[in-house]
Parts: C-alpha cells; structure tokens; sequence
C-alpha cells in the first residue's frame, strides 16, 4: 500500500514534486491521480481502481485547481463519505487566494501549503509536507493495508532515487 | 316698567288703564330700548331695556334731548323727514323703516345700533317712540362670517388643486382658480355644466356612481384614485392623470359635493424618469457587477495558472544547472541563472498585483486602528528583516484612527520600507513618522533623508509598476505606493509625495477625522 496520494493534473507539477520527495526517499510512497475523478475512483476503489488492495492513504496531496472534478470536490466528497472522512488531506496549490484558503477549511482539510514559485523554497515545503504527514504525524486507524496492486497507476516513472 | 319711570298720559277710562299697565308690562320686559321723545326730542319715557342699553337709569334721562343717547345727526335727518311726514296726509303713523346707527352709552361708548321710529300723531301733540337695538354682537358674527368667507375664499383661489363643487344632479357649483388653471375653463363657462364636462367620456359614468355610491355611504370624506388612476379632460380634450379626493356635506337637505383633484402629470413625469434612471442605474451597477467577477475569475486565474508555468521554469532551470554543472560553461550558468531570476521576478510582479487587486476587491472591515502601534510593529519587523543598525527613526505620538487595521498596516509597510530602501546609501538615514490634525482630516507623514526624486515625475509615484528608479539601483517591482494610494482611496483618503533629488523624500497620507479619536 502506498503512503500517500498525489492528486496532480499537471505533469510538470507531478514531476518536481516527485523530484522533492525523491530527495528524501518518500517517492516511492506515492500513487498520482491525475484529476479529482481518478483520485475519487481510487479512493472508492471503483473504476480502473476497483482491484486494488483495501486501505485508505496516509496523506492525500490534492491540488486545487484540475479540469472536471476539482481539489474542493474531492475534498467535500471524502469528508462526506465514512470509510474515507478520517484521511488528512492537505491543499497544495499554487494559490493562496483567501476564498479558498477558507472553503478548504470549512470543509475540514487537515493543512493549506502553497507552492512557491522558487524551486528551493518549493523542494523545502514538500519535504516539510512529504515527512510530517507520513513520518512525523499518527495516522488516524484504518489507514493501512498491505502493499497493493498499483499496476494500473501512473507512476513517477524514471525519477526515483 | 313702574309707573315712576314712565309717566303715561292716562286715558278716559278703566279700560284705557288697563291697555296702559298691559303696554307698560311688555315694554318693561322688551330686550331692545323704548324711548318716547316729545315735538321737542326730549325724552318722555325710558324703558327697562333703554336702561339696559344706555347705562343711564330713567330719572337721568327723562327731560334731557334725545341727543344725549343718539348722535345728532342722525336725529337732524329724522327731523326732516319728520316734517315731510308731518305734511302728508297720513300723518299719524310711522317712519318705521330701520335705520343704523350709532348709540352712545352714559360712559360715552358708543356701539352700533339699529333704531326705527314710530310717530303717533295725537293731534295737539305729537308723540315719536324710538326703538333702539343694540346690534353689537350681531355685528360682530357678520364680520366673522364676512372673514370667514373671504378667507375660504382666498383659500379657494390659491390653491393649486382644482376645487369643485356639484349639486346632487351632478352640476358644477365652484370652481376656483386652480380648476381653471388646470381644466383651462373659466369659472363662469363651468358653473352649472355637468360634471362631465370635465371628464373622459370612457369615465364619466363611473364616475358619477361613484358619486352615487359615495353619497349614500356614511363616509364623510374619501380618497378616490387609490386604487385606479383618475383622469381629467381639459377644455382642449387632452386628458391627464389626476389624484383626487371628495367630501360632501348636506346644505338644505341637498348634498352638496366638493371635489379636490391635482394635476399629477408632472409627477407621473418625474416617476417615470426616476424609473428610468434606476433601470440605466441597475444596468450600470450589473455590468459593474459582471466586470468585477470578471475580474475576480480573472484574479483567481492569474493566481493559479501563471504562477505555475513559472515554478516549472524556475524549477527546471535550477535541475538543468544541477544536472548539467560539468557540462555548461561560465556562459551556461549565466543564461541558466537569468532563466532563473526572471522567473522569480515574475513570481513577484503577479504576487504584488494580485495583493493590489486584492485590496481594490476586498471589503473594508472597520474598527478602530492605532497606528502608532502598528506603526512600531512594522519598524521592529523591518529592523529585524533589514539587520540594519544606522537608522534613526522618530516616531511621534499618532492619532488613532477608524479603519481597516490589515490595509493601514500595509501602507506603513510600503511607505516605511521604502523609506529604508531608499536610505540605503546613506550612512545615517533618518526617518520620521508624523501627523497634523485639520478640521476635516488628519495628514499623516513619512520623510526620509534618502535619494529622494525629481517631482516632475510626482505624478508617476502612485501609478502601478511605476518605477522611478532602475532594479539595479533600488529593487522593486512599482507596486507598493499604488497599493498605499488604492488603500487610503478606499478610506477616503489622498496621497502625495514631495521630494528632492538626493535630499530625500516626504509621503503623505490623510483620513478622515473620526470621533472620539486619542492620541497615542
């Protein structure tokens, strides 16, 4: 079972984000969503996802702004649902726009990270993120499992460490 | 009367005094003067009621002339016209006709009195009663009634609403001034016609039984109109809405119905324009409407999707360098660094103009704000940011002010961090924080003695991505005092600058003054 799911549309995004985590051996923790749909169809285990091992993720790094189904959706979709209401979630998004900032809390995401522009600043964040959620922080019960069958995820091909 | 007030002339016999005690009896208790006088006007017999009139009591009077109660002239007249009488044939009677004039009372008051006279000719002597009424009160009620009338009248004729007056069969019986202003009849050409005369003809007959039914109701006055428009037609034809109101009292047994209608064309006129005006008004306030979510989607967008090219850039560029450090040359570097540097100068132009769209959008949220505290927080900050140790501020004592506290902390950042900026060179700067009180608003102040600027480019200070002076001289991106300008715009307030080249720089600021403000 993989630790922690990355809700991305962007490849390039995807791609420096792994960068970050790989820096800090996290990245082959993660599965990639590419929308709000998939991340959805993953979580539910519906779908494409429908034989993958049971277990919800450590930390969801789901980004706000994606074609069809949005980061908020995905969000008030999870924290609905009682199987999957107790996965901390956090925002990690381009924009600190304060409209979002505030409906990302008022439907219980766990943490708000903005991404910096500067690639430094930005490898430093995701680490900060990447290590509390999935070292430092106690993941609430059921978040486990065993190691799935991830076959059918996108995965960061070519740039583990 | 008894017999000592009024002697009498007995007659021949015990019926004849019995006539005199019956006369005698009814002039004693007659509420108007009875005054006999002889052929030469002096007075014969004062009745009760003369007493009552005059004030004199009878012993004073009998024997005086008659001048002594009623004014000579009047008596002068009489004589005359006693002596035409006193020819004619038919001489033993009256000259009863009443005559007005004046009395005069035993304290020489006089007051208006109606007298007639009766002559009883008794052949060797001649006899005048004079009968004198005091009509003073009736006078008086007259001319109440007189006054009354006419300020109805003048009421009448000054109004600006049409006043009209129909009998039971419906025909005109006033019509004032304003009628004839506003139906452009003359009075004489509308009294008498029908009330229709000044209606529509599509309305005349609702009307009259709105009259009928008005009429037998209990209502004294009523509002007509209230629910549908009334509508007059003038002398030309051409109809006009009207707002109108009736009253009807009975006079003789017959109503009488008074109709007071306004001419409301003009307000009509008005309200369709005011209505007008609010409609162009909401088109305006919803095209602003759509522009500022326009703006808003626009904001929102700039904020996620450039943002995110840029990290790439920044982020690809910094991995080219580290994975290409053997392989690029000085050159290399230099161009990968650029790439670089630009990507994080953009990062900060879309930051900043996204915080100045920001404060343009956001609301204002008010309390009350002491400045000179936020004042302080920001110098410790910018102290703290800066490191550096040769600046001497001066802050004075600063009025609190009401406002939002986010917005007025971010103008004391921008204006105190330029004032550090811009007093980098020097090996001393000195910046001073101030305020003068005015009638109407407070002007708050920051000079340095940094580089300054030419004022001939004062007009460019406040303009966004303004720059009065190259990156490579002072950083920046142009954006904070077009962030300080949007702010205390927004609080009602100016802003300007005044400086010299290399002899530093004052901004300005003002708000308005507030209540109960204290100085800190």
């Amino acid at each position: 079972m993989k630790r922690i799911l990355l809700v991305e549309d962007s490849a390039n995004d995807i791609e420096l984000t792994l960068m970050a985590l790989a820096e800090h051996n996290l990245s082959n923790e993660v599965v990639v969503a590419r929308d709000g749909e998939e991340a959805l169809d993953y979580l539910h285990r519906r779908g494409a996802f429908e034989s993958r091992e049971k277990g919800n993720p450590t930390v969801v790094l789901l980004d706000l702004k994606m074609p069809r189904v949005d980061g908020l959706s995905v969000l008030r979709e999870v924290r609905s649902d009682p199987e999957l209401k107790l996965i901390p979630i956090v925002l990690l998004t381009s924009s600190d726009e304060e409209s979002d900032v505030a409906e990302g809390y008022n439907l219980g995401v766990n943490a708000y990270v903005v991404k910096p522009v500067d690639f430094h600043e930005f490898v430093d964040a995701i680490k900060k993120v990447g290590l509390f959620w999935s070292v430092t922080n106690v993941a609430p019960p059921d978040a486990g499992g065993g190691s799935g069958s991830p076959s059918q995820l996108r995965r960061s091909g070519g740039i583990n460490p | 009367m008894g017999s000592d007030t009024a002697p009498m002339r007995p007659a021949g016999n015990t019926t004849g005094y019995a006539i005199l005690e019956l006369v005698a009896g009814i002039l004693g208790i007659a509420e108007d003067a009875v005054i006999s006088v002889d052929e030469t006007y002096r007075i014969t017999m004062f009745n009760q009621g003369g007493e009552r009139v005059f004030g004199y009591s009878s012993q004073e009077v009998l024997g005086q002339p008659l001048d002594l109660v009623l004014p000579e002239y009047f008596w002068e007249t009489h004589r005359l016209h006693v002596a035409e009488v006193g020819e004619s044939e038919d001489g033993s009677t009256n000259v009863g006709e009443r005559q007005e004039t004046y009395g005069r009372r035993k304290d020489r008051s006089e007051f208006p009195a109606e007298v007639s006279i009766s002559d009883l000719d008794l052949g060797e002597e001649k006899i005048f009663t004079v009968m004198v009424r005091d009509v003073t009160e009736r006078k008086r009620a007259d001319e109440a009634l007189r006054s009354s009338e006419a300020r109805f009248a003048g009421i009448l004729s000054l109004a600006e609403d049409a006043v009209i007056s129909v009998d039971e069969a419906h025909r005109i019986t006033t019509f004032n001034q304003g009628a004839e202003g506003i139906f452009g009849y003359a009075s004489h050409e509308a009294i008498g016609q029908p009330l229709d005369l000044l209606l529509p003809e599509r309305f005349s007959e609702i009307h009259s039984s709105h009259i009928v039914v008005f009429g037998e109701s209990g209502d004294v006055s009523r509002k007509i109109g209230e629910r549908r428009e009334v509508c007059g037609r003038r002398k030309d034809g051409s109809e006009f809405p009207g707002e109108a109101s009736i009253s009807k009292f009975e006079q003789g047994g017959e109503k009488i119905f008074t109709v007071m209608l306004r001419d409301i064309s003009l307000r009509k006129q008005a309200d369709n324009e005011i209505r007008s005006l609010n409609s162009t008004l909401k088109r305006h306030a919803d095209h602003l409407a759509t522009a500022n979510r326009e703006l808003e989607a626009f904001s929102y967008s700039v904020s996620h999707d450039l943002r995110a090219p840029l990290r790439h850039i920044h982020g690809f560029a910094d991995l080219l360098q580290k994975h290409s450090a053997t392989s690029l040359d000085e050159i290399g570097r230099h161009y990968v660094k650029t790439i670089s540097d630009s990507a994080k100068q953009m990062g900060r132009l879309i930051d900043d103009l996204l915080t100045f769209s920001h404060m343009s959008r956001s609301d204002v949220r008010t309390t009350a704000v002491n400045l000179s505290h936020l004042a302080r927080e920001v110098i410790q900050e910018l102290e703290e940011g800066t490191g550096r140790q040769n600046i001497v501020w001066q802050l004075d004592p600063l009025p609190d002010v009401e406002g939002d506290a986010a917005m007025l902390r971010l103008v004391w950042v921008n204006l105190l961090s330029n004032a550090v900026k811009y007093t980098g060179t020097r090996s001393e700067a000195r910046i001073e924080i101030g305020s003068k009180a005015h009638q109407e608003e407070i002007v708050f102040f920051v000079r340095d003695n940094g580089v300054g600027f030419d004022m001939q480019y004062a007009d460019k200070l406040f303009g966004v991505f303004q720059r009065l002076h190259r990156s490579d001289e002072f950083e920046g991106t142009g954006i904070g005092l077009a962030n300080v300008q949007r702010i205390i715009h927004r609080h009602g307030g100016r802003t300007w600058g005044e400086g010299v080249v290399d002899g530093g720089a004052t901004f300005y600021f003002t708000l308005p003054r507030t209540k109960g403000e204290t100085t800190k």
